[in-house]
């Protein structure tokens, strides 16, 4: 059998890497793991830490037996350390070390930057639970009131992953790293997370949904780039992190899926063709599409944000040492050392937006940035495909890449959706008409009133088409009052 | 035995191309363009272990069709074609598999439901070609010795190798050899008698309930069942290939509110075992209590009487029915329910309340009667209940 | 290549604002990215290039003339999660050998100043560090008195530039976290080793930073600090500022013309005169009628520092400056009589600090200096310094015919004995009588006196004494010979013999640190093809000839 196939459940830490006889690692882990129980408890799920929830425990990597579902109370949840098998023989794919056999240790001379890109993966995964932690109270039903404890219990696990990375190769540094991440809160003045967007808050399922679907979105894509690393612990952690990160595309994908559903359905129901009438429509207690637009334009730009310069050294350097790759670098077909081609890139010059062409190592970041925005296009086309099986004349559009930034090129310019460029007072005369306004926040915020009756949805969502796990619609999902 | 192939297909309008499957594919049976993604057909070999990671169910479609659709059919779909007529969930992809389990669940009477609360079984993972090598790592009786009845209990150990059964679910075992006509044996089907996460917590095995065949025939000789006896034969330490798992249905409720009533003889006890074992670890998590008739012919020959007598009755409330007890008249399961009959009216009452027979054919027959009598003796519609019952996932037979 | 000009104002600054609040003025570091001085490299995370430096220097100059009022300077981002990320790397990797030399000697004099001010002038520097303060970013903070760390958990000190750059934290970086932050050396060792650097409680234990401050109270505890400071300067909140109006410069093909300098190039010669006149009258009568940028000691010395600044930049070429002075020896001697008489007085107090500090730019400078003391000149007091200065200087004996001028002489004033110490904290004449210190003695003996050619020689006041016959032969020969020199040889050559006697950290900073940093800056790890510097940002690896040297 490939090594790494064999979980080991007798200790604290579920794992399939032999936790039990490397001693050092095991007793950072099992010092650490109290620390994180208590920020569980302090920072997950604000007042459901006793209910039952049906949850999925990653327990093997093997795909045949990887997950199973149960009651659990959270607390309880075992969160393990999980790395795909190991490939014999893998080489590493891209960079210097291109056909390299992969490292198994870190290399001294890449330490700080593995260090660097752990930490920051390792600092969102927490971050999106504490922004999250008080939807519980106002879940539209307890299928979604599931599906958002599910994405909190993996980015609790997914937390894990990094840390024990972190504990096992990067010794008395990474351990001090571990403390940290429990340490950083989202939002707080004095210890923030590390990237601005994990310091906004979530305040309602609409962004809920938009920030699955649009920012756990980055992190999938960041994950892809660094499953295909030269080292090779690293690799293993992501593909199998990746397994998970799918149920949260699922949740934020179908979550506003089932908006547009019910929004088209109740226009329909009343007689509405205009997706502008809102007051109309808002009547109906269900979201209108403009303001779902609008909830578009303000997660996506706020994600572009967190794929950094558009031109950067550290995508560079970390690509051309074997380090962090591109999206599915396996799959693309050229050298894989980009040394000598370029990549287009929208910079900005003198105020104007402008393609230029860039060196392909500098310009990995929008590499990344472009998949990402194909990817979400994807998403996108389906939502529009529920309008335009319902009939309603309205399509979703991902706003122009330079709209909103505070990042990068377009940091210094305004923009509208369609990339046109402006000066500050026009786009501030506009910016109701793009930006979610204190109404939608209003009106959004009056809908979400909980619904914990099994097999209910709320007004302004439809239920899903499948449940979890081939359940039917008025399963159980979460026993409040059992706990 | 069905005409065709079952084709694995994936739900275009559910699915969110998120590219797990393709990634988990071991051999590169999935791809996609910028529309879908989609199951080669010529390549696929059904190891489903593209199944569990899918996030969204989209997946695990399975259509019986006379000749298949191609790559590009399917790139072009927006939706999947109309569902074929046929059972919702699939017991088995191998057709020897899935014909046994069909005969078994025959005496419910139309298409099985699953619990709805039940797990997502998984199945077909191993197959003849590839089957799943466990090795022997417990085999005893479970009968006392000296009656005719001998029953083993047997452990198989699957090592590194994972192989996820839920409670109630079977394996196939091909016993090694050829037949008589030099063909390699026919498939049996064992039901697991141990819960979902092994014979003890967290330990990676199944165990099987095996009663040795040893029947006289008219002729005087004696028949020896080839797989039983091959067996209850194995030593401690022995390979075994394992098939399966199989089935879909006859699985035990994971809500703890449930009530379960358990009706079985001899060997029939196996998934109830499961179902039992599965309760006693998840201590008192619910409301729901276990109800089981068990029929044998004395205590000594009744598999795990032992164990049975050490289970607190909060847990379990048994009914242990012998046939051949010394100085005591015969008595059957239906006997003793229909003694029960307040009881067991009073849960059938319930939503809740799952009903499971098991054992040798004609068992069904009996407690159908039994059911049918209690009913009308406490006002319930017992032929339009169970039906219900059956439709709702919460009525189910496994007779052979 | 156009020329590189050192005079601005704040109205004209791309990269910096000042706030003003009472006692307290903020510096904040707001690098445009598209400003920078040359094309080909983008200014991003407030990285610097010389552009950036020369409005920092600018800034620090005003804030001492234009602001009395200011007790306490807070040096701070106003990005975002960045302080300072340094150097900017392209911009190195781009530059000439020459310009890295000359950008490096610019910084380094430039964070010697703001240290000047705060050890001087009642101006104290507190650098609030807001964000990431990496390589020249830390060695700006360094230059301050006091380092505020925001303890974000996310901002750090570093120096980076070993691992990551294959070059040394050259502006003084790896010199003051030893000598004056007093951080121990291994851990300076594992500090300038760790690309990531060090935050936190750890950055206070190692005395990187003074102290680590939670967000939330971050304002608050910066302007405590800054208010304590302030309350401590001695500098007269009520007064009025000097404000340092544009210089009248004229540039022509050879030379540079100012009110009081000139610079004439002669090409084909290699160098450049140097020529500083004295004041046309008595020093003004009163402090306050001398409170003017046109105060001749002001204003010569900011055209002088403009035309060391302009040859250094603009001119590598004129590796031989001549220095020369003409006019009335008296008004000098009068004018350093009013700077004495008044030394108490704040803005005198910056005149002379001024003067040092522009002495020192003339002691770092590599060019060769020889001083021409001859008739009609007036190396007194002040302006004799530059003949100290000098590697060199040569003094006509006698007059010459026809010439109905006095003959050459020299003249001492108190000035000379501790207004102007060199970086080795020695003034000219100690370091000239180093190995015979009662020659400092007898010359002080003669404050006041005309010091002609032979005395000056028995003094030991000048290195050689011409009569007319052979002066023109003599100087002729002996510029044109040290023209004919390897300039890298003579540099060497004058940086050593320039500064006798003690270390101080200034001196280590520019001969240790900068001497290393300069042949790092010539090595193929460095500069080659596959040199760190050349493939910066590339994302490729350089390669090392590892072969220690």
């Amino acid at each position: 059998m490939p090594d790494g196939m064999n979980v080991d459940y007798d200790g604290l830490i579920p794992n399939n890497v032999d936790l039990a006889s490397d001693a050092r690692v095991k007793k950072a882990l099992e010092t650490w793991h109290p620390g994180y129980i208590d920020w569980w408890k302090d920072m997950g799920p604000d007042g459901f830490q006793e209910a039952l929830v049906y949850l999925r425990t990653a327990v093997s990597v093997d795909p045949k037996g990887w997950a199973k579902f149960d009651y659990v109370r959270m607390p309880e949840y075992k969160w393990g350390i999980l790395l795909a098998p190991r490939v014999e023989g893998r080489l590493i794919g891209f960079g210097s070390h291109k056909g390299e056999p992969a490292w198994q240790e870190i290399p001294g001379e890449y330490r700080g930057m593995l260090r660097r890109l752990m930490v920051i993966q390792g600092d969102t995964e927490p971050a999106s639970v504490e922004q999250q932690r008080h939807l519980g109270k106002t879940a539209p039903s307890l299928y979604d009131m599931r599906n958002l404890f599910q994405v909190n219990v993996e980015e609790g696990r997914h937390l894990w992953a990094m840390v024990y990375l972190l504990q096992k190769y990067l010794g008395k540094d990474g351990r001090e790293e571990a403390e940290d991440l429990l340490r950083r809160r989202s939002g707080d003045a004095d210890t923030p997370r590390m990237l601005g967007a994990f310091n906004e808050t979530t305040p309602d399922w609409v962004s809920f949904f938009m920030f699955t679907f649009f920012t756990d979105r980055d992190g999938k894509m960041q994950l892809e780039a660094l499953a295909q690393s030269g080292f090779d612990p690293l690799s293993r952690t992501c593909r199998f992190m990746l397994t998970e990160e799918a149920h949260h595309m699922f949740v934020g994908e179908t979550g506003v899926q089932r908006i547009i559903e019910r929004t088209c359905e109740a226009m329909k129901a009343a007689g509405i063709e205009d997706p502008g009438d809102t007051a109309r429509i808002r009547a109906l207690g269900v979201v209108d599409l403009p303001a779902l637009q609008r909830k578009v334009n303000l997660h996506f730009s706020l994600t572009l944000d967190l794929f950094g310069s558009e031109v950067s050294t550290n995508a560079a350097n970390a690509y051309n040492s074997g380090v962090k790759g591109r999206y599915r670098e396996d799959k693309l077909d050229d050298d894989h050392r980009l040394l000598d081609s370029t990549y287009p890139v929208l910079r900005c010059r003198d105020g104007a937006i402008v393609q230029e062409a860039v060196p392909a190592l500098s310009a990995l970041n929008m590499r990344l940035r472009d998949d990402y925005v194909a990817d979400c296009q994807g998403g996108v086309n389906r939502w529009n495909k529920v309008m335009e099986k319902a009939g309603i004349a309205f399509r979703l559009t991902l706003p122009h890449v330079a709209f909103n930034r505070r990042i990068g090129e377009f940091s210094a310019i305004e923009a509208d959706p369609e990339g046109r460029v402006m000066d500050a007072g026009a786009w501030a005369a506009n910016r109701d008409r793009w930006l979610p306004t204190g109404d939608d926040n209003l009106y959004v915020t009056g809908l979400m009133r909980p619904v914990d009756t099994a097999g209910a949805y709320a007004s302004w969502i439809a239920p899903p088409k499948v449940g979890i796990d081939n359940k039917p619609g008025h399963f159980e999902y979460v026993k409040l009052w059992d706990a | 035995m069905m005409d065709g192939l079952k084709q694995h297909l994936i739900d275009p309008e559910i699915c969110i191309r998120c590219n797990t499957c393709e990634a988990t594919c071991p051999i590169g049976a999935i791809t996609h363009d910028d529309n879908n993604y989609v199951v080669d057909a010529g390549t696929c070999n059904g190891c489903m272990d593209c199944v569990a990671p899918c996030p969204t169910g989209a997946i695990d479609n399975w259509f019986q069709v006379a000749s298949a659709f191609s790559l590009e059919e399917q790139f072009s779909w927006q939706e999947l074609p109309p569902r074929p007529a046929g059972p919702a969930a699939v017991d088995a992809l191998d057709a020897e598999a899935a014909a046994l389990i069909a005969e078994a669940h025959q005496g419910a009477g139309g298409h099985a439901r699953a619990p709805a609360s039940a797990s997502k079984p998984r199945v077909n993972l191993f197959n003849r070609a590839n089957p799943a090598m466990a090795r022997v790592s417990g085999n005893i009786r479970v009968t006392k010795s000296g009656t005719s009845s001998e029953v083993h209990h047997i452990i198989l150990d699957f090592g590194a190798v994972a192989f996820p059964v839920l409670e109630g679910q079977s394996i196939g075992v091909v016993p090694p050899g050829v037949d008589a006509q030099g063909r390699p044996h026919a498939m049996r089907l064992y039901s697991v008698c141990s819960a979902r996460d092994g014979e003890r917590p967290n330990t990676n095995n199944l165990a099987l309930t095996v009663k040795r065949v040893a029947e006289p025939r008219a002729d005087g000789t004696l028949f020896r069942g080839v797989a039983s006896n091959w067996l209850c034969d194995l030593a401690l330490g022995d390979s075994v290939p394992v098939i399966g798992p199989f089935g879909a249905t006859f699985l035990m409720p994971d809500d703890p509110d449930a009530d379960i009533i358990m009706v079985c003889t001899g060997t029939g006890a196996a998934p109830f075992r499961g179902f039992t074992e599965r309760r006693r670890r998840l201590a008192s998590s619910g409301r729901g209590r276990l109800h089981l008739f068990f029929g044998a012919r004395t205590p000594q020959e009744l598999p795990y009487f032992g164990p049975l007598q050490r289970l607190p009755s909060a847990l379990l409330d048994q009914e242990l029915v012998y046939s051949r007890l010394p100085g005591a008249p015969k008595e059957y399961v239906q006997s003793r329910m229909r003694g029960r009959g307040a009881d067991l009216a009073a849960l059938l009452r319930r939503a809740t309340t799952h009903l499971y027979v098991c054992g040798l054919k004609g068992l069904e027959a009996g407690v159908e009667e039994a059911l049918a009598e209690i009913g009308a003796a406490h006002g319930l519609d017992w032929p339009m209940l169970s039906s219900a019952m059956r439709e709702e996932g919460r009525y189910h037979v496994e007779t052979y | 290549m156009s020329r590189i000009d050192f005079q601005t104002e704040p109205g004209r600054y791309r990269h910096w604002r000042l706030r003003f609040d009472g006692a307290v003025a903020e510096l904040l570091m707001d690098v445009d990215p598209a400003a920078g001085l040359f094309e080909g490299y983008e200014l991003k995370l407030n990285s610097y290039d010389l552009g950036v430096d020369i409005e920092l220097s600018d800034a620090i100059q005003r804030l001492r003339f234009e602001h009395p009022e200011v007790g306490a300077v807070v040096l701070r981002s106003a990005k975002e999660n960045v302080f300072c990320a340094g150097a900017n790397i392209r911009m190195l990797g781009k530059a000439t050998h020459g310009h890295k030399v000359n950008f490096c000697k610019f910084t380094n004099e430039t964070r010697c100043s703001i240290e000047d001010a705060t050890e001087h002038s009642g101006q104290t520097w507190i650098c609030a560090v807001n964000g990431t303060a990496a390589g020249g970013g830390y060695e700006l903070a360094v230059s301050c008195d006091s380092i505020l760390l925001i303890d974000d958990r996310r901002s750090s000190v570093s120096l980076p530039e070993t691992p990551l750059l294959a070059v040394l934290p050259g502006t003084g970086g790896l010199t003051r976290i030893t000598d004056k932050r007093r951080v121990r050396r291994d851990r300076a060792d594992v500090f300038c080793s760790t690309e990531e650097g060090v935050r936190g409680k750890r950055a206070v234990e190692w005395r990187l930073v003074d102290e680590v401050v939670p967000p939330s109270a971050w304002e608050a505890r910066i302007r405590e600090r800054a208010d304590e400071a302030a309350a401590r300067s001695d500098r007269p909140r009520a007064a009025t500022g000097v404000a340092l109006t544009p210089l009248t410069r004229r540039f022509t093909d050879d030379g540079v013309a100012y009110g009081f300098v000139t610079i004439a190039c002669d090409r084909a010669a290699g160098r450049a005169t140097v020529t500083v006149a004295a004041p046309a009258g008595p020093p003004p009568a009163t402090l306050e009628a001398a409170r003017s940028a046109g105060f001749w000691p002001l204003q010569a010395a900011r055209e002088l520092d403009d035309a060391i600044l302009h040859l250094r930049a603009n001119e590598p070429a004129l590796g031989l400056l001549v220095l020369r002075t003409e006019g009335a020896a008296a008004q000098v001697l009068a004018h350093d009589a009013f700077l004495e008489a008044h030394q108490g007085d704040w803005f005198i107090r910056e005149v002379r600090l001024y003067w040092k500090r522009l002495l020192k730019r003339i002691d770092m400078t590599s060019r060769s200096l020889v001083a021409l003391v001859e008739p009609g000149s007036c190396f007194a007091g002040t302006l004799a310094e530059l003949a100290f200065a000098a590697d060199r200087s040569v003094m006509l004996d006698g007059a010459r015919a026809g010439d109905n001028r006095p003959p050459a002489a020299l003249a001492l004033s108190p000035l000379n004995f501790g207004a102007y110490p060199m970086a080795n904290g020695l003034t000219r004449l100690r370091a000239r009588f180093w190995g015979e210190p009662d020659s400092v003695g007898a010359a002080q003996a003669r404050i006041g006196a005309a010091i002609e050619a032979g005395e000056a020689d028995a003094l030991g006041l000048v290195t050689m004494v011409f009569d007319e016959t052979d002066w023109d032969d003599e100087v002729r020969i002996m510029l044109e010979e040290r023209a004919s020199f390897s300039p890298d040889a003579l540099t060497g050559m004058e940086a050593n013999l320039r500064f006798v006697g003690p270390e101080t950290m200034e001196t280590r900073i520019f001969g240790r640190l900068t001497a290393w940093q300069n042949w790092i800056f010539q090595r193929a790890n460095a500069v080659g093809e596959t040199g760190a510097l050349k493939l910066y940002g590339t994302g490729v690896q350089p390669s090392y000839d590892k072969a220690r040297v």
